[in-house]
C-alpha cells in the first residue's frame, strides 16, 4: 500500500463527484413538468409569483447556465434550497443523524446476525439446525421490506406496545423495529453468503492440517476459517454499509422516520434539483470513502491483497 | 414508491380491523365542561411554511387555526362570514370599498398591539410580486394589485394603493371591482396579519411565528417532527381549553397505526380507513362535511362534448354511490356542483347527478351517440383512485356502450403548466378535484366556469352564466346568493363538468379528549376548543 495509491483514490472521487453531479443533475432538468406552477395545486399563481420563484431558483434559465449556477453554489459551500425556500444543507443537517442511527442499528443486525447464522449453519451443516437456519433466512430474503416493516409495527408496536409506532421521539427505541425492518433481510443475505464461503474454507487444507494437529474447534473456526472469509464478508457489508447510508425510503415512511430516503423521494416529487442532487452526492461520497475503506481494510485482512 | 405503499396500507388495514377494535377502550369518563389544562397530540403533517401569506396547503392552515385568529370565521350552519377579530365589516353601497374595523387591545405572542397598520404593511408584504408570496394573488381584488405585480420589471411602489389605514383599529380597502363575496376571503390565512418581528427576519419567522392566536409556539418548528404549541396567557378572545397542544407530524400512513397504539388523541381520517373506523371507533368517529368537490372535468373544445346532452348522459351513467360502497375515493355522491358546508349549497338539485340508466341512454341516443373511444385520464401511482376509473370506464362501457380507454399521467405533469389539461389538449374527460378558499357558492362557481376563472380548464363558456355570476358580485353579501344559485342552475342543466363526490372532514379520538369538533366552513380542526379529560382543572372540579 503505497501513499501515492491513497493519494490517487483520493484524487479520483472528484471526477467521481462532478460526473454525478452532472448526471442527476440533467435526469431532474429532464423530467416533465412544472415544479413552480404545481406549489399552489390547480389553484393559479399569479403569473409574478410564478416569474420571481422561477427566476430565484434559476429555473428560467437554460440547463447549463443552472449547472453552473449549482456548480458555483457548492463551491461556496451552498447546496441551494427547496422550493420552500429550506436550505438544503440544513435539511440534511438535520435528516443525516436519522440516516446514520437507522443504519447503524440495521448494520449492526446484519453483522451480528448474519455472522452467527453463517457460522453455526457451517458449521452445523447437513443438520436439521442447517436446514431451519436455511429456511429462516430464504423467508427473511423474500419478505418483502414493507411487509415485514407493517408486521413489525403491528404486533410489537399497535398490539403489544412493547416499541414506538412511529417517529422518533422516544429516542433509541424508537430505533429498534426499523432497525430489525432493514437488518434481517440483510443479515440473511449476509448468511447465505457466509454460510457457502466459510464451508469453502473449512475443506482447505490447513484446516484439515489444522484438526488433524488437535486444535480446539473453536479455535480454528474463529481464526483460520473466518479470517480467511472476511475478505469478500468484508465487501458486501461495505456496499451494504454505503446502500443503508442513502437512506430507506420505505422503511423511513413506515416508522414515519425523518430521514434521508424520504427527502429525495420528496425532492423527485417535487422535482427539486438541489435537493435530490445534494442527497445523491452525499451518497455517492458514502459510497466512495466506504469503498476505499473497505479496500484498505481488504488489504489489511489478506496481506496477498496490495494496491499499488 | 409511495403509490405502491398506499395500497399495502389499504390492505393491511382491512386485515386488522377484528384485531384491532377492542384494545383501547379503557379508562376516560366526561369531562367537567369549560375546565381548562393538559395537553393533547394531534396528527398533522409538514407545513410548507409557518408564514400564513406563504404557505397554501392544509398542514399550515391547521397550525394557523391556533397561531392566528382570522378577521372572519363562518357560523357553523349557514357558513356565513362572523366576525372574529374583526370588530366589524362594512361594505359601500357601490361594494367597492369595505371598512374593517378591529377589535381593539389585542395583542401578538410578543406584546406587540395588533393594530391596522399590522393588517395593511402584512396584505402589502404579501402582495408586493418580487417577495414572491405563495398566496400573492389572493390580493388582486384590491386596488393597486397591478402596481405591485407588473409584467416586467421591478414594480415602482410597495403599496396596494386601495389599503388605507384610518385609525389603529380601523382600515379601508377598495377593489378595482365590486365583490359582494370579499368579506369570505378575508376568513383565509393570507389576510392574517404581521407583527413588527416579522419583517425584520422572514426567516427567523417562519422557524418560529408570531401570530395573534389563542395558542403560540412553544419552541421552535421541529421540522418533520412537530410543531408545540402553547396557550397563549394575554389572548383577547375566547381562550382554548388545552395549555399544550402538539401536532405531530406525518409524513406517511403511520398516524393511524399510532393511533390505534393509543400514542395520538386525534387523528383525521382518510378515505383509505373511513370504513374501518366506522366499525372499530365509532363512538369517537365524527363525520363532517368537507371543503371540497371531486368531479371529472370536461374538454369542452372537443367536438365530441360539445353537446350537453351526451355531458349528461355520461353523468347519469355513473352509480357513484355503488363504486363508493365498494371503493371509497369520495364518501358522498355529489348532488351540486359544491360540497355541503358552503352558503348556498342546495341539496340533491343535480337532476343528472343521478343514477338513470334508461335517461342517460335516450340522452345519448337524442345526441346521435358517442364515435369512438372514449380516453378518461387521472392521475397515476394513486391505486384507488385507478380502481374507480376503472369502475367508471365499466359503468360507461356496459351502461352506455362506449368503449373507454383508461389514461393514467404522471403526478409530476398532471397539474404543470405544459400539462394537456392548461394546454386544452386533453383527450377526454379527466378526474379533477378544487377545495374552496372560502366557502361561498361562488367559489366554485367562477373560478371553474366563468369566462375569466383562474382555472377554467374546460373551456366553458356561458355568457349568461358570466352575467349572473357578474350581477351576484355586485349585489350585497347575501342577496348575492341566489342570483349565484341561478348561474348554478345553468351549469347543472348544461353540465359542463360532471361532478362526482365530497370527501368528509373525518376525525377519530381517544378517551383522552372530548368536544373534538372541526372549524366551521374550513377543513381543519377548532384547536382552542378541545378539552382533555382530567386535566388538573376538571379533575379539581371534578372531586
Amino acid at each position: 500500500m503505497s501513499k501515492r495509491y491513497l493519494i490517487r483514490r483520493l484524487l479520483l472521487v472528484v471526477p467521481v463527484l462532478l460526473g454525478t453531479i452532472l448526471i442527476v443533475f440533467a435526469l431532474v432538468f429532464l423530467t416533465p413538468g412544472d415544479p413552480v406552477a404545481r406549489l399552489a395545486g390547480n389553484k393559479p399563481l399569479a403569473p409574478s409569483t410564478y416569474n420571481e420563484i422561477r427566476a430565484q431558483y434559476h429555473l428560467d434559465q437554460p440547463f447549463v447556465e443552472q449547472y453552473l449556477y449549482y456548480l458555483d453554489g457548492l463551491i461556496h459551500g451552498d447546496l441551494g434550497a427547496t422550493f420552500t425556500g429550506r436550505d438544503v444543507s440544513s435539511i440534511i443537517r438535520e435528516r443525516f443523524p436519522v440516516t446514520l442511527k437507522l443504519t447503524l442499528g440495521a448494520f449492526a443486525i446484519e453483522v451480528v446476525l448474519g455472522l452467527i447464522l453463517a457460522v453455526v449453519a457451517a458449521v452445523k451443516r447437513r443438520t436439521l439446525l442447517d436446514s431451519a437456519i436455511l429456511v429462516f433466512t430464504l423467508f427473511m430474503i423474500t419478505v418483502p421490506v414493507i411487509v415485514l416493516g407493517f408486521v413489525l409495527q403491528y404486533v410489537f408496536g399497535v398490539k403489544l406496545h412493547w416499541l414506538p409506532v412511529a417517529g422518533i421521539q422516544d429516542g433509541a427505541a424508537s430505533y429498534i423495529l426499523p432497525s430489525l425492518t432493514l437488518g434481517l433481510g440483510l443479515a440473511a443475505s449476509l448468511g447465505r453468503l457466509a454460510r457457502s464461503n466459510v464451508l469453502d474454507n473449512m475443506q482447505g487444507e490447513h484446516i484439515r492440517a489444522a484438526i488433524a494437529r488437535g486444535l480446539p474447534r473453536r479455535r480454528v473456526v474463529g481464526r483460520h476459517v473466518l479470517k480467511n472469509s472476511l475478505v469478500p464478508i468484508v465487501t458486501i457489508l461495505g456496499l451494504d454499509f454505503a446502500y443503508l447510508m442513502g437512506g430507506a425510503v420505505i422503511t423511513e415512511t413506515i416508522f414515519n422516520l425523518p430521514g434521508l430516503g424520504f427527502s429525495l423521494i420528496q425532492g423527485i416529487k417535487t422535482q427539486n434539483g438541489p435537493m435530490v442532487v445534494g442527497l445523491v452526492t452525499l451518497s455517492a461520497i458514502i459510497f466512495v470513502f466506504t469503498n476505499l475503506f473497505v479496500d484498505l481494510l481488504c488489504a489489511r485482512i489478506d496481506p496477498r491483497i496490495s494496491y499499488e | 414508491m409511495r403509490g405502491s405503499l398506499r395500497v399495502l396500507v389499504v390492505g393491511m388495514a382491512v386485515t386488522f380491523v377484528a384485531a384491532a377494535c377492542s384494545s383501547n377502550s379503557s379508562g376516560g369518563g366526561s369531562a367537567a365542561p369549560g375546565q381548562q389544562g393538559g395537553s393533547f397530540t394531534y396528527a398533522n403533517c409538514e407545513p410548507t411554511h409557518l408564514i400564513p401569506q406563504n404557505d397554501y396547503e392544509s398542514c399550515g392552515t391547521q397550525a394557523f387555526q391556533g397561531l392566528w385568529t382570522r378577521l372572519v370565521d363562518f357560523d357553523p350552519t349557514t357558513y356565513k362570514p362572523v366576525p372574529a377579530q374583526a370588530d366589524s365589516i362594512t361594505a359601500s353601497s357601490d361594494g367597492l370599498t369595505y371598512d374593517i374595523k378591529i377589535k381593539p387591545n389585542w395583542t401578538f405572542h410578543n406584546g406587540e398591539p395588533v393594530t391596522a397598520q399590522s393588517y395593511v404593511d402584512a396584505w402589502n408584504y404579501a402582495a408586493y410580486g418580487p417577495n414572491a408570496y405563495i398566496l400573492n394573488f389572493f390580493f388582486d381584488k384590491i386596488e393597486g394589485y397591478d402596481a405591485l405585480n407588473p409584467s416586467s420589471g421591478t414594480p415602482k411602489t410597495k403599496e396596494l394603493s386601495g389599503l388605507k389605514v384610518v385609525s389603529d383599529t380601523e382600515f379601508t380597502v377598495k377593489l378595482t371591482a365590486p365583490f359582494s363575496q370579499f368579506e369570505y376571503t378575508l376568513g383565509f390565512d393570507a389576510f392574517d396579519p404581521l407583527p413588527k418581528a416579522f419583517y425584520q427576519d422572514p426567516k427567523a419567522f417562519d422557524e418560529q411565528p408570531i401570530g395573534d392566536g389563542p395558542y403560540m409556539m412553544d419552541g421552535k418548528w421541529q421540522h418533520d417532527q412537530a410543531v408545540n404549541l402553547q396557550r397563549y396567557p394575554d389572548y383577547a378572545g375566547t381562550p382554548g381549553f388545552a395549555d399544550k397542544i402538539t401536532l405531530a407530524i406525518y409524513q406517511g400512513d403511520a398516524a393511524w397505526l399510532d393511533f390505534q397504539a393509543g400514542n395520538l388523541d386525534i387523528t383525521n381520517v382518510g378515505s383509505d380507513h373511513l370504513n374501518e373506523a366506522r366499525k372499530s371507533y365509532s363512538d369517537t368517529l365524527s363525520e363532517e362535511p368537507g371543503a371540497s368537490l371531486l368531479y371529472l372535468n370536461l374538454p369542452l373544445y372537443d367536438p365530441q362534448y360539445q353537446n350537453p346532452e351526451v355531458r349528461q348522459a355520461l353523468s347519469l351513467a355513473l352509480d357513484r354511490q355503488a363504486v363508493m360502497n365498494a371503493i371509497l375515493v369520495a364518501e358522498k355522491p355529489a348532488t351540486d356542483f359544491m360540497p355541503p358546508a358552503v352558503t348556498g349549497y342546495r341539496e340533491g338539485v343535480c337532476q343528472y347527478c343521478q343514477y338513470n340508466v334508461d335517461l342517460a341512454k335516450q340522452k345519448l341516443a337524442d345526441a346521435g351517440g358517442f364515435n369512438g373511444t372514449l380516453t378518461l385520464n387521472f392521475y397515476a401511482d394513486d391505486t384507488t383512485l385507478e380502481q374507480a376509473m376503472e369502475a367508471v370506464a365499466t359503468q360507461w362501457k356496459d351502461n352506455l356502450g362506449i368503449d373507454v380507454k383508461l389514461n393514467a399521467i404522471p403526478q409530476n405533469t398532471y397539474f404543470s403548466g405544459s400539462s394537456p389539461i392548461y394546454q386544452k389538449k386533453m383527450t377526454g374527460p379527466w378526474w379533477d378535484g378544487w377545495t374552496e378558499d372560502y366557502p361561498s357558492i361562488q367559489d366554485f362557481l367562477e373560478p371553474i366556469y366563468g369566462a375569466n376563472g383562474g382555472y377554467n380548464t374546460s373551456g366553458y363558456l356561458n355568457k349568461q352564466f358570466d352575467a349572473t355570476l357578474n350581477q351576484g358580485n355586485q349585489q350585497g353579501l347575501e342577496e348575492a346568493i341566489p342570483t349565484y344559485q341561478q348561474a348554478d342552475d345553468m351549469i347543472l342543466n348544461d353540465m359542463p363538468a360532471i361532478p362526482w363526490g365530497y370527501i368528509g372532514f373525518n376525525t377519530v379520538h381517544s378517551d383522552n379528549v372530548t368536544n373534538v369538533v372541526k372549524v366551521p366552513g374550513l377543513d381543519e380542526l377548532d384547536l382552542a376548543k378541545v378539552q382533555v379529560v382530567g386535566a388538573s382543572g376538571a379533575s379539581a372540579s371534578a372531586s
